[in-house]
This record gives C-alpha cells, sequence and structure tokens, in this order.
C-alpha cells in the first residue's frame, strides 16, 4: 500500500515522487528498465521557476554539475555530431523564444564521448529541417493526420538520411522512411555519461527524499479502483494505491481496466507510437483522467496524455504540475 | 523484434563480455549475425547475463534471440570439447557434470527441492543447507530422482536433449511445487511447474515459521547473480538483503557492480573457463575492494565459478543463513 504509486523511473517520474515524498507522501515508483534519461544529452527544459528551485539544488546535492543561466544553454562539448545538432537547435531556439534549457555537462578531465540524444522537450534540429520538432510535436506529428502531412512536406527536402529525435517509434518511423523515400533514424544512442549521470543523480534524489524507487519492476496493468498489477521477472503482484500518477514513455500493456470485470478491451491500452495512439481517455490540464465509464479518480496522466497521445514521452514539467495539484487536493 | 533495435548500441555498452574476449557483442548476435557471419563460434561467448536486454530501451529479448540462433546453428561435430563432455554426461548420468550423487535423508513429501545439477554432485553441503531450511520452515521438502532442467542444454542450443531432460522431470514432479536454489534452474523449470527459488521462500515464510538469526560479526557483500535478478526478478535481491537485514550485527557492505556476471552461465564456464575465470577474478576483486571478508551468491553455478577465482571466502547466501538459524 502506498499513498501514490508513479509509474515511470525517467526524469518526469523522480521529479513526480521526489515532489510528492518531499511533502510526506508515502510515494513507490516503479521502472521497468533503461529510461531515455539516461540515454539523453542530459539537456532538461525547465521552464517552471517552481521545478527550477526544486530540482537543481537537489541535483547539486547529489554531486552533479550543470552550467546554464536559464537563459542560454552552455555546453563543454563542441565536438560531437550529436552536439552540433543541439548548438543548431540552439540557435534556433532563440529565435523561437524557447530557450530555457539546462545542461548537466560531464565531469571534468574525463575523455569527452559525446554520443548524445536528447530528452524531454529539447529540440533537435538539423540543417535539413525545415522547421524545429520537439521529441512530444515529432510523436505527436506521426499519429495524427494533418501533424504528419505536415512532417513529410517539411522534411521533403531533407536528404536520403534524416535523423530525428528518439521517439522509439518503431514502425511509425520505418512508415516515414517508406513515405519519404529515404533512411529515417532515430537519434538514439548507448547511454551517454551525461545522460547516466542525470538519472543516477535524479534518483538518488528521490531516494533521499524518502521515495521507495522500485527497479525493474514493471507495472503491467492499472485497475481504476487502485491496485497496479506489476511484474517482477516471473512474479506477479499488485501495489494498492491512494493514487496513480502514469509518468511512462512507454507503455502499461494491461491499459486500465475497472477491478474484477472481465472487459475484452481495457479502456486504456497504452502503446507507443508504433501502436494504438488513441487511448479513448480524456484528460485536462491537471492530469486528471476520464474514460468511458466516466472518470477514474486515482488516476493522473503526465505528459502526453492530455494531447491525446498515450506514452510516448513523459514531460518533466507535466509531472511535476500534476504531482502539485495531488498535493493541493490532500 | 530485429525491427524493433533502432540501432543504439545500449546493449553492446553494459556486455561485460565485449571488450574481454572476441565476442561480437550482443546485437551483433542478435541483429546482425544472422544475415552476416551465420552460424559463428563467438556466439558462444555469451553468458545468458540479460545485462543488454535491460539496458535496451526497445525491449528487445536479446538473450532469447541468441539462444534461438545457438539453436539454429546446432551442430554436435563442432560443438566445444566442453559442451560435448556436457552433452555426454547427460546422455549416461541425466546430469551435466558427473560426481557422487547426494543421498538426501526422505523419500517422500510435500514440496520437492531441486538441487540442480550442481547441488547433486558438487556443492553437496549447500543442497542439504537447502533441505534443513525447507524442514525448518516446515515445507516438508524431498528430492526425488531428478534430471538436469535443461537450461544449460538450451544454452548451447540443444533443444532436443533440453525438451527431454524437460519431459523426464515432468513425470517425476508432477504437480508438486517445487524449490531451486540455482536461479537457472528457478527461470527454466517455470515453464512446467509451480516453482520458486529458495531466496523468494525463506523470504516468504520465515515470519510464519517464526524463524531468528543468531548474531554474527561478520562482513559481507553480495554478488547479484544474473539469473536471479534479470530472470526470477529484482524482488528476489531485495528478499536477499532483507534477509541479511534480519542477521543482527552482520555488517552488509555495498560492492561496486554487484550486478555484473560472474562469467559462469550461458554454457561459458565449460567452454571457455578462461574467460569465465577473468571475470570472476575481477568480480571478486570489486567483492574484496568493499571491505569484505565474505561474498555471497544465491546461486551453486556462480559460487562454483566464483570460488575457482579464488582469494576471498565465496558462499552460497541461502547456506549462509541456515548456517546462522538457531
Amino acid at each position: 500500500m502506498a499513498e501514490v504509486v508513479v509509474i515511470g523511473n525517467g526524469a518526469a517520474g523522480l521529479v513526480a515522487a521526489s515532489r510528492l515524498a518531499s511533502r510526506g507522501k508515502r510515494v513507490a515508483l516503479l521502472g521497468k528498465g533503461t529510461p531515455a534519461t539516461a540515454l539523453s544529452t542530459s539537456c532538461l527544459d525547465i521552464g517552471d521557476p517552481s521545478l527550477r528551485a526544486f530540482l537543481l539544488p537537489r541535483l547539486e546535492r547529489q554531486g552533479l554539475r550543470y552550467v546554464g543561466d536559464g537563459l542560454r544553454l552552455i555546453t563543454d562539448i563542441g565536438s560531437s555530431f550529436s552536439c552540433l545538432l543541439a548548438q543548431e537547435w540552439m540557435a534556433r531556439a532563440d529565435g523561437m523564444q524557447r530557450p530555457e534549457m539546462v545542461r548537466f555537462p560531464m565531469l571534468q578531465g574525463r575523455a569527452l564521448v559525446d554520443r548524445s540524444t536528447v530528452t524531454g522537450e529539447v529540440v533537435v534540429g538539423s540543417k535539413y529541417f525545415d522547421r524545429c520538432f520537439t521529441l512530444s510535436s515529432l510523436a505527436r506529428a506521426l499519429v495524427s493526420e494533418d501533424g504528419y502531412v505536415e512532417l513529410l512536406h517539411a522534411l521533403s527536402k531533407a536528404g536520403d538520411e534524416i535523423l530525428v529525435p528518439p521517439v522509439l517509434g518503431g514502425k511509425a518511423i520505418r512508415r516515414l522512411g517508406a513515405d519519404l523515400g529515404a533512411t529515417v533514424a532515430e537519434t538514439v544512442t548507448p547511454m551517454s555519461a551525461q545522460g547516466r549521470r542525470l538519472h543516477a543523480a535524479m534518483l538518488k534524489m528521490a531516494c533521499a527524499e524518502g521515495v521507495e524507487v522500485l527497479d525493474g519492476r514493471e507495472a503491467i496493468g492499472i485497475s481504476m479502483e487502485g491496485r497496479v498489477s506489476v511484474r517482477s521477472g516471473m512474479r506477479l503482484s499488485g501495489i494498492e494505491a491512494g493514487s496513480i500518477i502514469i509518468a511512462t514513455g512507454g507503455l502499461v500493456t494491461m491499459g486500465i481496466v475497472p477491478e474484477g470485470r472481465k472487459v475484452e478491451f481495457p479502456l486504456a491500452r497504452l502503446r507507443t507510437a508504433g501502436g494504438v495512439p488513441d487511448s479513448g481517455l480524456l484528460c485536462d490540464e491537471d492530469g486528471a483522467v476520464s474514460g468511458e465509464d466516466g472518470t477514474l479518480p486515482r488516476i493522473r496522466a503526465a505528459g502526453e496524455v492530455k494531447h491525446g497521445v498515450w506514452g510516448l514521452s513523459a514531460s518533466m514539467e507535466d509531472a511535476w504540475r500534476v504531482a502539485g495539484r495531488l498535493l493541493e487536493e490532500g | 523484434m530485429t525491427h524493433d533495435c533502432h540501432r543504439c548500441g545500449s546493449c553492446s555498452e553494459v556486455c561485460p563480455v565485449i571488450g574481454r574476449s572476441r565476442f561480437p557483442g550482443p546485437r551483433a548476435v542478435a541483429i546482425d549475425l544472422p544475415r552476416s557471419i551465420g552460424g559463428d563460434e563467438r556466439m558462444m561467448l555469451c553468458t545468458s547475463c540479460g545485462a543488454c536486454e535491460e539496458a535496451c530501451p526497445s525491449g528487445v529479448p536479446i538473450v532469447e534471440m541468441v539462444l534461438k540462433e545457438r539453436q539454429r546453428a546446432f551442430d554436435p561435430e563442432t560443438l566445444a570439447e566442453g559442451h560435448k563432455r556436457m552433452q555426454r554426461n547427460i546422455d549416461l548420468h541425466g546430469r551435466t557434470v558427473v560426481g557422487d550423487a547426494h543421498r538426501f535423508p526422505r523419500a517422500g513429501g510435500r514440496t520437492v527441492l531441486f538441487p540442480g545439477c550442481i547441488g547433486s554432485t558438487r556443492l553437496h553441503e549447500e543442497a542439504m543447507a537447502a533441505f534443513g531450511l525447507l524442514e525448518m520452515l516446515g515445507l516438508d521438502p524431498f528430492v526425488p530422482e531428478l534430471s538436469c532442467c535443461g537450461a544449460p542444454l538450451e544454452k548451447i542450443g540443444d533443444i532436443g536433449r533440453a525438451e527431454a531432460m524437460g519431459r523426464r522431470n515432468e513425470g517425476i514432479i508432477g504437480r508438486a511445487n517445487v524449490v531451486t536454489s540455482c536461479p537457472g534452474c528457478t527461470e527454466q523449470l517455470s515453464a512446467r511447474f509451480e516453482v520458486r527459488h529458495i531466496v523468494e521462500v525463506l523470504h516468504d515464510e520465515i515470519g510464519r515459521a517464526a524463524l531468528r538469526f543468531r548474531a554474527s560479526d561478520a562482513k559481507v557483500t553480495m554478488h547479484h547473480p544474473c539469473h536471479l535478478a534479470r530472470r526470477v526478478g529484482r524482488h528476489a535481491i531485495d528478499n536477499s538483503y532483507d534477509l541479511l537485514g534480519m542477521v543482527p550485527g552482520l555488517k552488509v557492505m555495498e560492492m561496486d557492480s554487484p550486478d555484473t556476471c560472474c562469467g559462469g552461465g550461458g554454457g561459458v564456464m565449460s567452454a571457455h573457463p578462461g574467460l569465465a575465470g577473468t571475470m570472476a577474478k575481477d568480480k571478486l576483486s570489486d567483492a574484496r575492494n568493499s571491505g569484505a571478508d565474505v561474498l555471497l551468491a544465491a546461486c551453486p553455478f556462480c559460487v562454483l565459478n566464483l570460488r575457482k577465482a579464488g582469494g576471498m571466502s565465496v558462499q552460497d547466501l541461502p547456506t549462509f543463513l541456515y548456517r546462522l538459524l538457531d
């Protein structure tokens, strides 16, 4: 039994869990494997001042150094390809009035092998892009008809090889490649040193706040009544939760189901971009979720769900807000 | 499954074998090898530890694919000498290793203890400790005449013998509950039986059985066996720490990379003892650096491999706990 169960061990889940735990909530956090945060360049978009005030000192306490004054990204990484992409974005971001970004650089004195990708709301553009797509907007474009047409248009002059942000899109990315007659690859790279450091620091932060971190544990289903079905290797079990925050970038395979009732289709089957994007759920600004059977008071969604797309990427700022809303409600 | 791979290389990044041998890496074997190299013997260097799967952001079942590839390329003629020996032992004795089979006290009972090939023939004391634990927990254990669980055979691609062993055990065990002390067996047997690892059983039942540990001033550290942590499940590692926490006075040190493979699995110990040995040596050096005097592992296979490296006391975790029971 936990007051809140957070599903997802990436930046979003860890921030939500830490916020709740720092205010005395009993929080358990489930994470099945390697989150995108650990694959990232550790660029974080922190526009929300309250999140910034919460997060940065805590990460520093865990030994993480960062540069960035909140207005401009400062990076010590200049040589690598992916960084060139990031720098190019910076130039664009200035023009786009969205420069709030902080970067956590690697330790000094260590040979720099930057095989980075980006996470959260960071934009990766290339000089071939007519416009910039964020991780989220790319993900949305891939699964909506109008967005897809726009995406095809934007990429029509992009050449034979196109790198896009890592939406882990599988089929959708292959379809895009086929439609463009080009090779489209996601800039997913091995766990970068920076990404791992960022993720490790966020994990430590969550533990320091008292979050019970259950790693290697996969949430496979959620009941409307507040029970999370958990798989740990060969064992299935359940956690009773007062509230559940879904902060996954991936999927909750069994979706949300009413307890004790056999349903052919769950209310929401959460899939990545290649699967079933439409959750059939409505979601308000605070992440409150309602389905065909009415509202699901115990379940909150952070990130893409409120745009009608489940499970593409969980936004840290969304998760922060959702956690704040839960606190307000007591 | 191949399509889910994003070519990110996270799997190769965490692979414990790739830098120490001619192993071309998880992705090369699981995703690329089928198209390029074919049944290359280098794929036998994988210890099936599963670190690659854990690191994969797309959930590609890499180990399963490597094993499928071994199965596809299986050729009894070209097997490594160690693997041929394993097959001979299976054909003659129904076990992967030869040795005096341990005699257990009782013929019948309620819970089947599956001691595994290593427990049956090499680690008698550890197998008896597992038996003793189940007795103290009131689970009425017995050990029928069992064969290999089939896991080592599946690891070398010999699916025919693995199936035969599985069927033979099915005939003996029937519908009884099974407890194993080897997490490799736990995983393999789960396809046919209701099975738990002894660490899970001890953790779940110790309260009900009202058992207590005597105090100990030992300094221990724990290796997380691959098949326990990544197959049986991460909860089994939490269970292990919980159990150690119940021993008054015991100092539990945290070693570097407790999750990293000891090098014993996947048929590597029998076919490539050199590789298994260097990996075990590194493991022991990490364990010593933690300041501990005893390295614990809840897997007979790991214990066997780690003991070969020497230089530190290596003990089976359930056995260590059994000796501390009042």
